[in-house]
């Protein structure tokens, strides 16, 4: 098989446990993002791949070839397993030219490579800066000079870690672009690690979340977010409204409906996720399919593109608040009153 | 940050599978060998021995005390306004002959103590030539006539040993200067502050850990000096170690006074790093600007040459002049004949143990970052502690413990072999060297060891996933990052080797002099001008490596580069 | 330079270190002497030279100061020292203390060595003496002012005394002697006199105290009897200068006599070279060397009868005092004590 695959890995520093069964594979021109927030193992685990740490537990297999096996010691060092991996702060050396970066993992030997790389850099709009030493460049730049030296040896596994974390908004959303599309044109197999769903919906085509060392789902970026395998996944991509409940004939009644809860025992607590943008504001109370649910408006903001509302509807044990984000201006004012319902495909139920 | 990071591996990676780790008891056995003698000196402090303290604390300790802590307070200031002054004015201003003061600053480096404080007794006392110029000019007659301030005392001692000693504390408040970003001083001018509240405010605390080493470095000289505080009959703990020692025949109550100083000078230590402990001195920004040299009106330029001056010609030219016309006076100087000789063995010791002070500077270092032991910076640290005790006294450490290691290699060939082979290291130049490296391990390791945190694990991952091995990581990637600063240390060692004495003198071999061992045997009968030619090739051998260090520093700023922004 | 040739040339450097230390420790064959010298080694070439032309037996030295003793003792039976030459008793006496010494018993030596100048066991011989003698300004002093150390502390020498560190060994020595002669109060009373007429606080060597003379600090300073003719026969005519604004008075004529101190040296008990070691101990003793020590270092040879140099001849002979030097050197540690009681170098 082409492309890579990390099997059964366990890893600890010390008595704290890191990679708690760690199992994944990414084909040959496949982007694959490992999502989680900081600290749940990600970048331990493209170190294990890079063999820059030692496996404690499990194999790592490049092109159908065992790289790393802990139960038999064997480890091929990061030099010799045509891995390219790129760091969070880009590690640029910085007594070497830009030019001398990006040549650093090139044998000495080809006059072509040195071509290769001058119209890479031009490529990237790096050709003016080749002599220029790394802490002169903005970061972006430096980005771009980290990505070049990476790919410049042509590995078949490429790991980024975090490669956008360090550049600003704006900038963010273009070397995104530029960096897909030198990486799908490498035909390397891709693992790129983030903390930022948006990214990974971006970038990946298949993403991998990770949590607390192991990892809970792996999908499309439509199946993560439209098929979210638990709480921890649907909260990654913002904020859910939390409506707590009990499973009576296979689904659980809340102030604002009744969700389906198939495959939950029958009395057992649950949780309704409904994310921000799944509850939706009916304009004039026109329904369709679910009867809506009145709410009292209790505070609008304009964020931009979207408006936040906070609303309040009455329940039995009192108010429950509930949060929604309405595209647009905010269509009402305080102390108004609104029809909401629910988009079924944002909402979902899980055992509390 | 990840856990990952927080446990970085260097080469080879770290992990909770326990494995053998070489460089790990590589540098606990080179810690353990180098702080031998230091711990043959708290042997000897434990040993039983006659009562001193009663009759020390009843009579001179008091005044050892006080005078020691004003000794080393008075050249603590001195260097530091030297040292922090100049390396600020040269790093920030622009005015005449700023280039040539950059490395001239360092050159009083290359000036032994005790051949300075001969040289200024010379000068100005009675009979030199300033006050004859005076008596001359106002038409005094005697001593009577007038006030002058008396060069052998306190505050002469102070003088000359600020003025040999400020360089470190230059070259070190430099380098920082020269590392700091603009961006955190434009901050600073953003805020409000003028640009002498910003040094006081910004520059000057973000250089502070620096500027502690280098004044450290200057308190742990001052503290072992003996010929400046003998010569000018200042009493300090170290005069008291040495006559407690000579005079009341107790060595062991040497060793006990020296251990007190060792005890004092690390909880000075321990308190500026408890005094700091909450604060981060990492640079926030990764991008740096270049320092936008501030041009200075005529007056102030003025003001600035003559403060970069001032050190300078008392320090160096002054002392190197007087050498020059002392030297010329007398060639031919008793025990000379050799001088070609003496130069050379000076030399060869001075580079060999400079190697091999970066050499194994370099390897506790990586030890330091690749192991997991908590223990090791601390024994580290304990064996380098040695630049604090007066040279003989940790000459008759390193006697003591290479002559215990030489008798049990003598007792064992001859049980087992039936043949002795005597005395193999005691007594030979691997004495001296193994001396030299006890000395100065401070001075090695305390450089590289800053230096080596500039090279990030992520580094390390970087090369070596770009399909370097660990051994051209290392050469292309870590020796070319280090080059300043195993420089700096290997200077650094040098000079002080070539000045070294009590050391050199105690633990050579048979016949062998240094240019250090011939100035002082001169000096030593009271003949100061013959003794000029030795002190003068050791100033001579010392400023070629003082220029070269101060180059160094220059490139070592981020950005000066070939295509870097020059200021 | 490149860093890795630099490393690599360190390492070839180390390896040839440890060579040349395995060759400079077989280097010990026969036909030698070692010594180890707290005296400068210019300062005894010639003896040792002219010792090697007439023996053949060639002379190693090292020079040092502070710690040969604790040397000597850390090396043991193994230490390749055969003699330890000093310039001071009190030297001399540590090394019996600490019993790293061995008795020569040599006719030559005792012959040559009146009995005050050796170790009554033959642990040790002296070999030159010189006087603590005091420097007196030609104009400011009157003959009948100053014609004893006693005289130092008396109230008409008030702000007129110089001295060097009480510490230093040959004040230590003198006031030793004095412990030996008048008992410990007498002796502080005397050092708490001479520091009450202290010109200025006790600093720099013998020399400069002539120095300060010259420059009115101060009418009288004690010093060293070679040291006057070390100043006399300097090539810096300064020196000269500084030589003839003083006269030398030896103290005590009429009673005990003056304080005198030896250079010395004493067999190391362990020694290798025994047989030459003695050779050159006895040569040391001879007209020869003795001729040598008087007109290269200005000393007092021991053995009686050698000429001395023409200046020494010229101050006339003096009185020494005679107790025994041994008995002098216990007061040491006790001396140095009472100098801080005293605080004379405050």
């Amino acid at each position: 098989m082409s492309g890579f695959g990390m099997e059964g890995i366990v890893h600890a520093f010390g008595s704290q446990p890191v990679i708690a069964g760690a199992s994944l594979d990414v084909a040959e021109g496949e982007l694959v993002c490992l999502l989680g927030p900081s600290g749940c193992g990600k970048t331990t685990l493209l170190r294990l791949a890079a063999g820059l740490e030692r496996l404690q537990r499990g194999r790592v297999v490049i092109d159908g070839k065992v790289v790393a096996n802990a139960a038999d010691g064997r480890h091929v060092p990061p030099e010799r397993r045509r891995v390219g991996l790129m760091f969070q702060d880009y590690a640029l050396f910085p007594h070497l030219t830009l030019a001398e970066n990006i040549r650093f993992g090139l044998g000495r030997n080809s006059a072509a490579s040195a071509f290769r790389v001058e119209e890479a850099m031009a490529r990237v709009g790096l050709a003016p800066y080749a002599q220029a030493y790394p802490h002169t460049l903005s970061g972006g730049q430096q980005q771009r000079a980290a990505l070049l030296r990476v790919m410049a040896p042509g590995p078949r596994v490429l790991l980024l870690d975090e490669p956008f974390s360090d550049l600003d908004v704006n900038r963010r959303v273009q070397v995104r672009e530029s960096t897909l599309d030198l990486l799908k044109e490498s035909g390397a197999a891709t693992l790129m690690v983030t903390h930022d769903p948006e990214e990974a919906m971006f970038m990946a085509d298949r993403i991998l979340v990770m949590n607390a060392g192991s990892i809970v789902q792996s999908g499309t970026p439509f199946d993560i977010y439209f098929h979210p395998a638990d709480a921890f996944v649907a909260e990654l991509f913002g904020p859910v409204n939390r409506l707590p409940g009990v499973v009576r004939d296979r689904a659980v009644e809340t102030p604002i409906g009744r969700f389906e809860a198939p495959g939950i025992a029958e009395g057992s607590p649950v949780d309704v996720l409904i994310r921000v943008e799944g509850l939706v504001v009916m304009a004039n109370g026109a329904a369709d399919g679910s009867p809506p649910v009145a709410a009292r408006v209790v505070s609008s903001r304009l964020l931009g593109r979207s408006s936040h509302l906070g609303l309040r509807v009455p329940a039995d044990g009192g108010d429950i608040a509930l949060q929604c984000r309405v595209p647009g201006i905010p269509p009402l004012g305080p102390d108004e009153t609104v029809q909401i319902k629910v988009d079924r495909a944002q909402a979902f139920v899980f055992p509390a | 940050m990840e856990l990952a990071r927080t446990n970085p591996g260097v080469i080879s990676g770290k992990s909770a599978v326990p494995r053998v780790d070489g460089w790990t008891a590589g540098a606990f056995l080179i810690a353990g060998l180098i702080a031998m003698p230091i711990l043959a000196i708290i042997a000897l402090a434990l040993a039983p021995s006659d009562d001193i303290w009663h009759h020390l604390a009843s009579t001179v300790l008091p005044h050892y005390l006080t005078t020691t802590a004003a000794l080393a307070a008075g050249v603590g200031l001195g260097t530091l306004i030297i040292g922090v002054g100049t390396a600020w004015l040269v790093t920030m201003f622009r005015f005449p002959l700023r280039g040539v003061f950059e490395w001239a600053l360092l050159l009083p480096l290359a000036v032994p103590s005790y051949v300075i404080a001969y040289v200024y007794t010379d000068i100005l006392e009675y009979a030199g030539p300033l006050q004859v110029a005076l008596r001359d000019f106002f038409g005094w007659t005697s001593r009577r006539d007038y006030w002058f301030p008396e060069i052998r005392s306190l505050g002469g001692a102070i003088a000359m040993m600020t003025l040999v000693l400020y360089p470190y504390v230059y070259l070190l408040a430099r380098a920082a200067f020269l590392e700091q970003s603009v961006c955190v001083l434009e901050v600073s001018r953003t805020l409000g502050k003028g640009p002498w509240r910003s040094f006081a405010q910004v520059a000057l605390p973000l250089a502070r850990p620096a500027i502690v080493i280098g004044l450290t470095l200057v308190v742990m000289e001052t503290l072992n000096d003996f010929g400046t505080v003998d010569f000018f009959a200042v009493a300090t703990l170290t005069t008291g170690i040495y006559d407690v020692w000579l005079n009341m025949n107790s060595a062991a109550g040497a060793a006990q006074l020296a251990v007190l100083t060792l005890v004092i000078v690390a909880l000075l230590i321990a308190a500026e790093r408890w005094a700091r402990r909450k604060q981060r001195f990492h640079h926030t920004t990764p991008r740096y600007r270049a320092l936008a040299i501030t041009p200075l009106s005529p007056g102030r330029a003025a003001l600035a040459l003559l403060a970069c001056l001032t050190p300078v010609a008392l320090g160096f030219l002054i002392p190197a002049a007087q050498l020059v016309g002392f030297a010329l006076d007398h060639r031919p100087a008793p025990g000379t004949g050799r001088f070609l000789d003496l130069a050379a063995n000076s030399l060869l010791l001075a580079s060999i143990t400079a190697g091999l002070a970066v050499v194994i500077g370099l390897f506790l270092a990586y030890g330091v970052r690749v192991s997991r032991s908590h223990w090791l910076p601390a024994a580290i640290r304990f064996a380098s502690i040695g630049y604090a005790i007066p040279g003989a006294v940790l000459a008759v450490g390193v006697v003591v413990s290479l002559a215990a290691w030489d008798n049990a290699v003598d007792a064992v060939a001859r049980a087992s072999f039936g043949f002795s082979p005597g005395l193999l290291l005691s007594g030979t130049v691997f004495a001296m060297v193994f001396g030299y490296l006890v000395r100065f391990m401070a001075l090695s390791f305390g450089a590289i060891e800053a230096s080596l945190g500039k090279v990030t694990p992520s580094m390390d991952g970087a090369a070596r996933t770009l399909g370097h091995s660990p051994l051209s990581v290392l050469r292309r990637i870590h020796l070319p990052l280090l080059k300043g600063s195993l420089l700096t240390a290997a200077i650094l060692v040098f000079v002080d080797c070539m000045k070294e004495l009590p050391l050199t003198l105690l633990l050579r071999p048979f016949n062998f002099e240094t240019l250090a061992t011939n100035v002082h045997q001169l000096a030593s009968a009271e003949l100061l001008e013959q003794s000029a030619p030795g002190a003068l090739a050791i100033v001579a051998a010392g400023i070629l490596p003082v220029i070269a260090l101060s180059r160094t520093i220059r490139r070592s700023r981020p950005g000066q580069g070939p295509l870097g922004n020059r200021p | 330079m490149t860093l890795h040739k630099s490393l690599r040339t360190a390492g070839i450097l180390v390896s040839a270190v440890i060579g040349a230390a395995a060759f400079a420790s077989q280097a010990m064959a026969a036909g030698e002497v070692n010594l180890y010298s707290f005296r400068q080694p210019f300062l005894i070439e010639p003896m040792l030279k002219e010792f090697t032309r007439q023996s053949g037996i060639a002379v190693n030295v090292v020079y040092a100061e502070n710690g040969v003793l604790e040397r000597i003792k850390a090396e043991g039976p193994n230490s390749p020292a055969d003699i330890v030459l000093t310039v001071d008793i009190g030297r001399l006496h540590d090394l019996v203390e600490a019993e790293i010494l061995q008795p020569v018993k040599s006719p030559v030596l005792e012959a040559n060595i009146p009995a005050q100048y050796r170790h009554p066991d033959g642990l040790w011989f002296g070999l030159t003496s010189r006087a603590r003698i005091v420097f007196a300004s030609k104009d400011r002093v009157r003959a009948d002012e100053i014609r004893s150390y006693e005289d130092l502390a008396a109230p008409h020498m008030k702000g007129r005394v110089c001295s060097r560190s009480g510490k230093q060994d040959y004040n230590i020595s003198l006031l030793a002697s004095i412990v030996a002669h008048k008992g410990e109060q007498a002796a502080r009373e005397w050092l708490a006199g001479v520091k009450a007429n202290l010109a200025q606080k006790p600093q720099g060597n013998d020399r400069s105290q002539a120095k300060a003379i010259m420059e009115g600090v101060c009418d009288v300073a004690l010093a060293n009897t070679y040291y006057m003719g070390q100043m006399l026969s300097d090539k810096n005519p300064e020196q000269k200068d500084w030589a003839q604004a003083v006269r030398i008075i030896f103290p005590n004529q009429d009673e005990r006599g003056t304080h005198v101190n030896l250079s010395g040296a004493a067999l190391v008990r362990g020694a290798k070279n025994r047989d030459n070691a003695i050779k050159l101990i006895e040569f040391l003793s001879e007209d020869v060397a003795q001729k040598l020590y008087a007109e290269t270092n200005v000393e007092y040879p021991v053995k009686a009868g050698v000429a001395l140099h023409p200046l020494v001849e010229s101050w006339g002979p003096f009185k020494a005092d005679a107790i025994e030097l041994a008995q002098v050197a216990k007061f040491r540690p006790l001396a140095a004590r009472l100098v801080d009681q005293v605080g004379f170098d405050l």
